[in-house]
Order: structure tokens, then sequence, then C-alpha cells
């Protein structure tokens, strides 16, 4: 082995280890960083449509009320996906790390059906409901954040009803009853002036 | 002579109502018992009598594959084959030839197999003992069998029944009779019908039909069957009914205008005083502590579960109550799993005055009334209480109730809100009714689980329930 020969392989040789030191540093700080859930939901295609104001009625765990919020967003001509993406946009706040009423990742809706006349059939997707926290105000404000949004944005909504995954589930997650519809025209639950 | 139907509407009525009672035979069913758990198989009527699926029988119990070959039938089960052929009476069970009464039946690539021939054929298929008890089509597999014992006790009189594995029968209570089903527990018995010559619970009787068991207790009043001991003992006494002892009422105010009593008519107000009281009406709180067995509720700290501090809590409410001399029952007493249909049922037949769903949460702070979220409706005397409405006539007490509750909270200065909620059982409860949340806020788990703290607020609902009481009874 010649000279240039050594000096060529020692230089590689101090690339590898300086490679290897730098991968290794590289591989401390991506496991140092928080890791995030992965969002398993299917991308879907983005909603074509004017953008429209919508109400939502959002849920404070720190008050136990419902705070009324005006917000813009693209809503579809058909009068059950509006309402779909109504809940979308409620959702979406909650799923927000500021959010005061967080719901678990991966919560949605998977369709609305609006039966004549009055009432509002809302089909949530299981993380929805298995990944709720248990407890009869969390529970209660969820169900009537969905029902409130819902009505202030679908004229002559009257009584709203939650489905899991297309089936009837006895409670959210161990307290508010899903069995019956929620009747708006009932005592409402406090909203924040 | 025929009737004529066209002139006597009456016969041709009565012939309608029979035709549509034999229509409406029930679904025949055989339930399956197994020491972990137990299934339904639906019994099919063909011509030579009842069948059912044979891999629907199988599948649960373990791995199993069929094939059919012409009008052979072969199922794998437990690593070896087993032959049927259709119409065929003998079949190859693990390869031993046995016969059956009735021919097997293929349909569609399934099997059918008589009911009766499955006590010859799953003993050796399973290679485990069946008691199979054909008349009732039930069959228990590798001893899963539940016995039970009853035993009468006297003053008061009550029975105890024990079984050897945890239950969970629907509860019926019918005049003169209180009916447990036995639907998803193997329960059997020693005697069909045990004679107690009590004047309370006279008797009890068991009965195996379609697929589950049947234990009826007769009793001369209402009984109240309470559930203890993981499951594993249900206690049937008689529904509180004697009146408890009187409170003295405040003295009422005098009237504006009036003078007070001097010395002088002092006297006259003793006599008033001593006259015969009325006796005051029953009244008694059934409390819930919501949760228990599986269903173990919000976990509000690490290894502190919503089920545990419910209970203890209702304890607490139980003692503050007596202390105060009001009667008062735990749906509950032990970690036991109670459906919120059969809480309502107990809450309803035990003729509540007030019902308290007691809970605990880990968001907020304070103590939260919940009343239930229904529109008031005023039922005409007499008239049905829909089920799942049926607290709507109950509306005004509960709010009463709560008010009261919220008012005593208020005077000790513990933080507290009023709120409808949509929840069960207190929609189904025909008496006042509250759910009563408990919120420590997330720093305050551990004094929520203290004894003080616990004392403190259930003084504080326990006070609440008492001054309610007159508005109650006045109510009722």
């Amino acid at each position: 082995m010649n000279r240039r020969t050594k000096i060529a392989l020692l230089i590689l040789l101090a690339t590898v280890a300086i490679m290897g030191y730098y991968a290794l540093r590289l591989k401390r700080r991506a496991e140092q960083l928080p890791v995030r859930a992965a969002d398993t939901r299917p991308v879907e295609p983005p909603v074509s449509g004017k953008a429209e104001q919508v109400t939502l009625y959002l849920a404070d765990d720190n008050d136990g009320m419902l705070h009324r919020q005006v917000t813009s967003i693209a809503l579809p001509d058909d009068p059950a996906e509006r309402a779909r993406q109504v809940l979308r946009a409620l959702i979406s706040a909650y799923l927000e790390k500021s959010s005061n009423h967080p719901l678990a990742t991966g919560a949605d809706v998977e369709a609305v059906f609006l039966v004549k006349p009055n009432i509002a059939v809302v089909d949530t997707n299981v993380e929805f409901a298995d990944g709720h926290r248990s407890g009869i105000l969390v529970e209660e404000l969820t169900v009537a954040s969905v029902a409130r949004t819902l009505a202030a944005n679908v004229q002559g909504i009257g009584r709203v009803k939650i489905l899991v995954q297309g089936k009837e589930r006895e409670t959210l997650a161990g307290h508010a009853d899903l069995t019956s519809f929620y009747d708006l025209s009932g005592e409402s639950w406090p909203v924040a002036q | 002579m025929l009737p004529e139907f066209h002139r006597r509407p009456g016969w041709a009525l009565a012939i309608g109502c029979l035709a549509l009672l034999l229509g409406a035979q029930e679904e025949k069913h055989l339930t399956v018992y197994m020491p972990q758990n137990s299934f339904t198989v639906a019994v099919r009527d063909r011509d030579k009598g009842e069948y059912v699926s044979l891999l629907d029988v199988v599948q649960p119990l373990g791995a199993a594959t069929a094939k059919q070959d012409g009008d052979k039938w072969k199922l794998r089960f437990g690593g070896e084959e087993s032959q049927f052929q259709a119409g065929k009476n003998k079949v190859k069970i693990r390869g031993k030839n046995m016969e059956m009464s009735a021919p097997v039946v293929i349909e569609n690539g399934i099997a059918l197999v008589p009911v009766h021939g499955l006590a010859q054929i799953l003993p050796r298929l399973l290679n485990s003992a069946v008691d199979f008890r054909e008349p009732a089509r039930r069959l228990i597999v590798g001893g899963a069998a539940t016995d039970f014992s009853a035993e009468l006790q006297a003053n008061p009189s009550r029975l105890v029944l024990h079984f050897s594995k945890p239950v969970n029968p629907s509860i019926a209570s019918e005049p003169g009779r209180v009916r447990m089903t036995f639907t998803k527990d193997p329960v059997i018995a020693a005697a069909a019908v045990q004679n107690f010559g009590d004047k309370l619970i006279t008797s009890a009787s068991f009965a195996e039909h379609n697929g589950a068991a049947e234990l009826t207790i007769a009793a001369t009043a209402p009984l109240l069957a309470m559930f203890t001991d993981d499951n594993r003992t249900i206690t049937l006494a008689a529904a509180p009914q004697a009146p408890i002892a009187a409170q003295p009422h405040p003295p009422a105010p005098p009237a504006p205008g009036q003078q007070p009593p001097t010395s002088a008519t002092a006297p006259a107000k003793q006599a008033t005083a001593l006259a015969p009281v009325a006796p005051r009406p029953r009244f008694l709180v059934v409390i819930d502590p919501a949760h228990g067995g599986d269903d173990r509720g919000a976990l509000l700290a690490a290894g502190v579960e919503e089920k545990e501090l419910t209970l203890a809590l209702a304890r607490r409410l139980r003692a503050a109550l007596e202390r105060s001399g009001v009667s008062s029952i735990l749906l509950r007493d032990g970690d036991t799993a109670i459906s919120l249909d059969q809480r309502a049922i107990s809450a309803n037949t035990a003729r509540a005055t007030v019902f308290v769903s007691v809970h605990a949460g880990n968001l907020g702070r304070g103590v939260r009334v919940y009343t239930a979220r229904l529109a008031d409706t005023t039922l005409k005397p007499g008239a049905m209480l829909p089920w799942e409405t049926a607290q709507a006539s109950y509306l005004e007490e509960s709010s009463a109730l709560s008010g009261s509750i919220a008012a005593e909270l208020s005077k000790r200065e513990i933080q507290h809100a009023e709120a409808p909620a949509q929840l069960r059982p207190l929609s189904h409860v025909t008496s006042a009714a509250v759910a009563i949340e408990f919120l420590p806020g997330k720093d305050g788990i551990a004094s929520l689980a203290a004894a003080p703290y616990q004392q403190d607020l259930c003084a504080a609902v326990a006070a609440g329930i008492v001054a309610a009481r007159n508005t109650l009874e006045v109510r009722k």
C-alpha cells in the first residue's frame, strides 16, 4: 500500500467517523422532540363553496359555559354537508393545542343527516367517543356545544341525536345520555354573555 | 255450524286475536354457557324437529372450520375431523360412529343438527363434560354452572341468595312477586320450589325456559333487591314502607297583626301542641353511587377511580341523612355493576321520594347539581308515564330539591352551580331527582378522597335534602 492510498484511506475513515457522530447527534435530537400522535384521518378534498359566516358554540372547561364565536368557513350547497362542515369547524377548534375543551386526536364527524321536519342526526367517529374524557360536566359541554352549534347554523333544528360510527351508544363516555334526542326547546346550557 | 262472522263481529275479532297470538310465537334460542362467557344460537324449526347450526355452536368454543363435499359436511374442530351426511342419522365424531334421533340437514353449506342430538355429539366433539338441559335449551359446558342457596333471615324478614359465581339478572317487580331472569348466567337450582312459611316472603320458584332461567320470589309486600359481594349475593327485603320518626316542625311564626302568646294563653297553646299529630308521609331517599364493577367512571387521578369515590361519598351521605332522621338506601354497597335501567327500576320500585345520583369529576371545582334535561310535562291523573321521560312530570319537585341543596351549599360557602343535564337514570326516575357531581379541582383530588372534606360536602347535601322535605311532602 503506497502513501497516497494510506492518506486516502485515513481521510475516508475520518469522514465515516465524523458522519457517524453527526448521525448519532441528529438521532438524539429527534428523540428529544415531543412525539405528535399520528392523525389517521383520511385527507378529504377541500370543500368548494363560498366562504360564509357561521356561529360556533365553543365549550370552555374553565367556566363550564358555552362561548359564542363567529367565524368564516367555505360551505358547500348541500344542506347536510353544510351542517357537517360547520361541526367539523367546531371540532377543529377543539383539536387546537390552545383549546379550552380538548377532544381526542382524530375526533371527527362522519356525516350529518337532516331528518324532516326538525331533527338532525350526527354520526361521529369512534375517536370522538372513545377518546372523550369522562365526567358529567365535560360530556354535557360537548353534547350541548354540538347541538347548539347545529341549531345556530341550520334553520329549524329542534332535536339532535348523536351516533357513534353509525350506531347508538348508551353514553358518550359514561355520563351524557346518547340514547335520547337532545331537545333544544328544553332549558339550555349556560352561554357566556 | 260455523258462526256467521258478518253478523257476529265479536267472533271474528276473537279468532283474529288468536291468530295473532299464535303468529307472535317467541323466537327459539339455545344458550351455551362456558366458564368465561355465554352466547345464544337461533333454533330453527324443520320437518323433523328443532335444529341448530353446529358451526354456530362450536365456533365460539374454539377454532373450527367446515367444508362441504357433495352431501357430506366435514367439521374440523380441536385438530380432529368429524363427518356429517345430509339425510343420515349416523355421524362420525372424532373417529367414533354415533347415531342421532333425527337426520342431519345441510342448507347453504351449513350443517343443521337436531337439538336433542347435541347431548350425544357434543361431549365427544368438545372432549369435555356437557350438561344439556334440553327442555330449557340450555347447554352448560365444562362445569360452568352457577348454583345458589336461598337463606331466609328473620327480624326483619329478608331472603339472601348466595350464588357460587357473580350473576347479573334482569329484575322485574310485579304485584306479589319479584322475577329475576338469568339469560347470561348458567344458574341452576337443586329444587324447583322452596316454601318459606314466612309472612313476607312466602316462596321461591325456579324455572328454565327458552335458553334462560327464571327465579320468582313470591311476597306479600313489595321487595327491593340489593346486590353485594361482587354480585354473588342478592338480598331481597321489604322496600322501605314505614314512615320515619316524625321530625319536629319549627313553630309557625305568628300571623301579621297577631299577638305573640302571653303566659295567660300558654295552656291553650300547650293543648294544641298535645293534640294528636297526623303521621308524616313516608320519605325515602334512594342514593345511587354511580358506576361500579367494570364501569369505572372517570379516572380522577392515578389510581383514583370515580366508582370508588362515588361509593365513599354515597355512604357518607347516607350517614348524614340518618343523623337527620331521614331513611335512605344505597343502590349499591360494593363494587357492583348495575345497569342504568336497573338503577331506575330499583328507585321506582322502592317508591323513592328523593333520588340522588352521586358522581365525581376532575373538571372544575365545587359541586354541580344537575336536574334532568327534559321538557316539563303535567300528566293527567292515571296517565301512563313514558319510560324515557318518566321524570318529566317530576321536574318541579327536582328543581325545588336542587334549589334547596344549592341554598345549603351557599350557606356553607361551597362553590356550586345548578344545570340541566341529559343523564340516565335521572330521566327515568319517578321522584324528585338530582345528580350531584363533586368536583375537587385538579389539585384537590386527594382532599376529596379524605374523610373530613367528604363529610362537609355530604352534610351540606343532606341538609339540602332535609330542608326540601316539607316542600316535597306538600307537593306530594
